[in-house]
């Protein structure tokens, strides 16, 4: 059967389980918000998970992973979580099954310099980038762009890029208390490609604010998403980095500027797909479903 | 500051360290460039740069009132305690900010040396991933084809020390490890480059079949291993000017 890892809060989590219903995979989940009620034990090479609808005896052979974020600092809430969370991690280092994705290969967005450097090597074009904690630098590189830049952060805590704009001069006083990347900005239609396997869904993105997100997460404005297609050779690359990661999922942002420039963003190991299939239609939650299903192996270390 | 052209070496630790201690003596007998800074220092007062044009990636870090280019920065040593956490005068949801852009950042940074870095941690040792170190530990088992993981009942431990490509046995081991080691030494070199962990302490057990009990990538030289904090070093440095003089 199919396990999924993650949380019901998740917005992933509703369209998720309901292809899992409709495809009649048989499936179990752990739902790490109720991270109390689940019992991870290893003997010999065997792992069971018993908990609410697991038994522990029934075999898993593929693995959806989407570990939950505590949304809170209560310990009560973090500590189990966070326990549960490793031994999963620690479960499905054994597992034998394919698992979308392994959380130990899925690092890398985490350093968004260091991830665009993969992406550089991996073919790719990427923004000229400055990433620095000192004022001087910050403002050359303006300078250098004629004030062409966005700016955002380096990690993969939420943040959202914003457009240089003349009074931010005053801020970079506060680079030295933490880093900031600066990118030349290019200005464009944005794209993302998800990528389940060998397959590849390209969506187009229209919205008010530099940064799409923010549109649709905190302006609450409407975007516009709809099924686009790029270049044959781009569409391979994001799926040979996307293996090449070690993943089977993932979400690749690229810009494209009005004389035909396509640049690399960042790729997301975790893309929250639902959020583009429910404003393009494409069937992105189906394809990972059908791909833990029809990639399920026999032989299994894990039960639950 | 001066911008520095001469080779350096960059090392990163707290000066009660054994093996920072033994490193900086070392570098003063090989007449090594050395910059020293403090965890708390190079998260807090090291100022540094890195620019990204396509695939050319330059950049420089300032430490000891010095800026080094990256490109002459001949290796790194990490020893950090990974104790460094944000000033209290930010608000707990911005120290959690800063903390990460730190990281993040300055993992970046040390990703982009060309030289000899000790460690070159990947992003699970930052990120304090639990599973990092057992991950680590299975690979190293796997190509060594031996048995990983605590076994069922007491007995003696081997351990050894890896460092600048050398095994150098701890006081009272035996040749099993080391032997299990020179035989596959082919083996121990791809785990090393693919992991980029050159200097770590391996625990062993005879079994008798051989097992690797662990890898603890920032092995302690406390009391009586101090003196092989020592022989750590030199290795390491070594193996910097080593690959500093192939590369040149």
């Amino acid at each position: 059967m199919i396990l999924y890892l993650g949380s019901s809060r998740d917005r992933v989590y509703p369209r998720f389980v309901s292809e899992l219903q409709r495809s009649r995979f048989p499936f179990a989940i752990v739902d790490e918000d109720n991270a109390g009620s689940f019992q991870i034990a290893r003997a010999s090479d065997r792992w069971t998970i018993h908990g609410p609808a697991c038994t522990g005896r029934r075999p898993v052979r593929s693995i959806f992973v989407r570990h939950a974020v505590a949304r809170t600092l209560d310990p009560q809430v973090v500590a189990p979580m966070g326990a549960l969370q490793a031994q999963l991690n620690l479960m499905l280092l054994d597992a034998d099954c394919p698992v979308v994705n392994p959380p130990s290969h899925a690092f890398s967005n985490y350093s968004k310099v260091f991830q665009l450097g993969l992406l550089a090597d991996a073919g790719f074009d990427v923004p000229r980038t400055l990433l620095t904690n000192v004022s001087a630098e910050a403002l050359r590189f303006v300078d250098e762009l004629n004030g062409r830049v966005i700016f955002k952060g380096a990690s993969n805590v939420m943040s959202y890029a914003q457009r240089w704009k003349p009074e931010h001069a005053d801020r970079v006083r506060l680079l030295p208390n933490s880093p900031t990347q600066f990118q030349e900005f290019v200005e464009g239609a944005d794209y993302r490609v998800h990528v389940v396997g060998d397959q590849a869904f390209v969506t187009r993105l229209a919205a008010s604010n530099e940064d799409y997100r923010r549109s649709a997460l905190a302006d609450n404005d409407e975007i516009v998403a709809e099924p686009a297609t790029l270049p044959d050779e781009v569409v391979a690359r994001c799926v040979s980095v996307t293996r090449a990661l070690g993943l089977v999922v993932s979400g690749i942002d690229f810009k494209e500027s009005a004389d035909g420039r396509l640049v690399a963003l960042e790729l997301n190991p975790f893309p929250q797909f639902t959020f583009y299939e429910g404003r393009s239609g494409q069937p992105i939650t189906r394809a990972v479903v059908e791909f833990l299903g029809e990639h399920q192996e026999d032989g299994t270390t894990i039960y639950a | 500051m001066d911008h520095d052209t001469t080779s350096t070496v960059l090392i990163c630790g707290h000066r009660e360290d054994p093996l920072v201690e033994a490193l900086l003596d070392r570098s003063d007998e090989l007449r090594l460039d050395t910059v020293f800074v403090t965890e708390e220092q190079l998260f807090t007062s090291c100022p540094f740069a890195l620019v990204r044009h396509g695939r050319i990636v330059r950049g420089y870090i300032a430490g000891d009132g010095r800026i080094i280019d990256l490109q002459r920065l001949a290796g790194a040593i990490v020893r950090m305690p990974r104790a460094w956490r944000p000033s209290d005068e930010f608000d707990l949801k911005d120290q959690m900010f800063v903390y990460h852009e730190t990281m993040a950042s300055w993992f970046a940074v040390l990703d982009r040396l060309e030289g000899l870095v000790v460690n070159r941690f990947p992003l699970g040792w930052w990120l304090h991933d639990r599973a990092f170190a057992v991950d680590l530990a299975r690979n190293l088992a796997r190509d060594l084809d031996v048995v990983f993981g605590d076994r069922p009942s007491g007995g003696a431990i081997s351990t050894v020390y890896r460092a600048g490509g050398e095994t150098i046995a701890a006081d009272g081991c035996d040749d099993r490890a080391p032997r299990l080691l020179a035989a596959r030494a082919d083996a121990v070199a791809r785990w090393e480059k693919a992991s980029g962990i050159a200097l770590c302490q391996l625990d062993f057990a005879f079994d008798p079949l051989p097992r690797l009990l662990s890898v603890d990538v920032t092995p302690q030289f406390d009391g009586s291993a101090r003196h092989l904090a020592t022989i750590l070093a030199n290795c390491t440095l070594e193996a910097i000017v080593r690959r500093q003089a192939v590369h040149a």
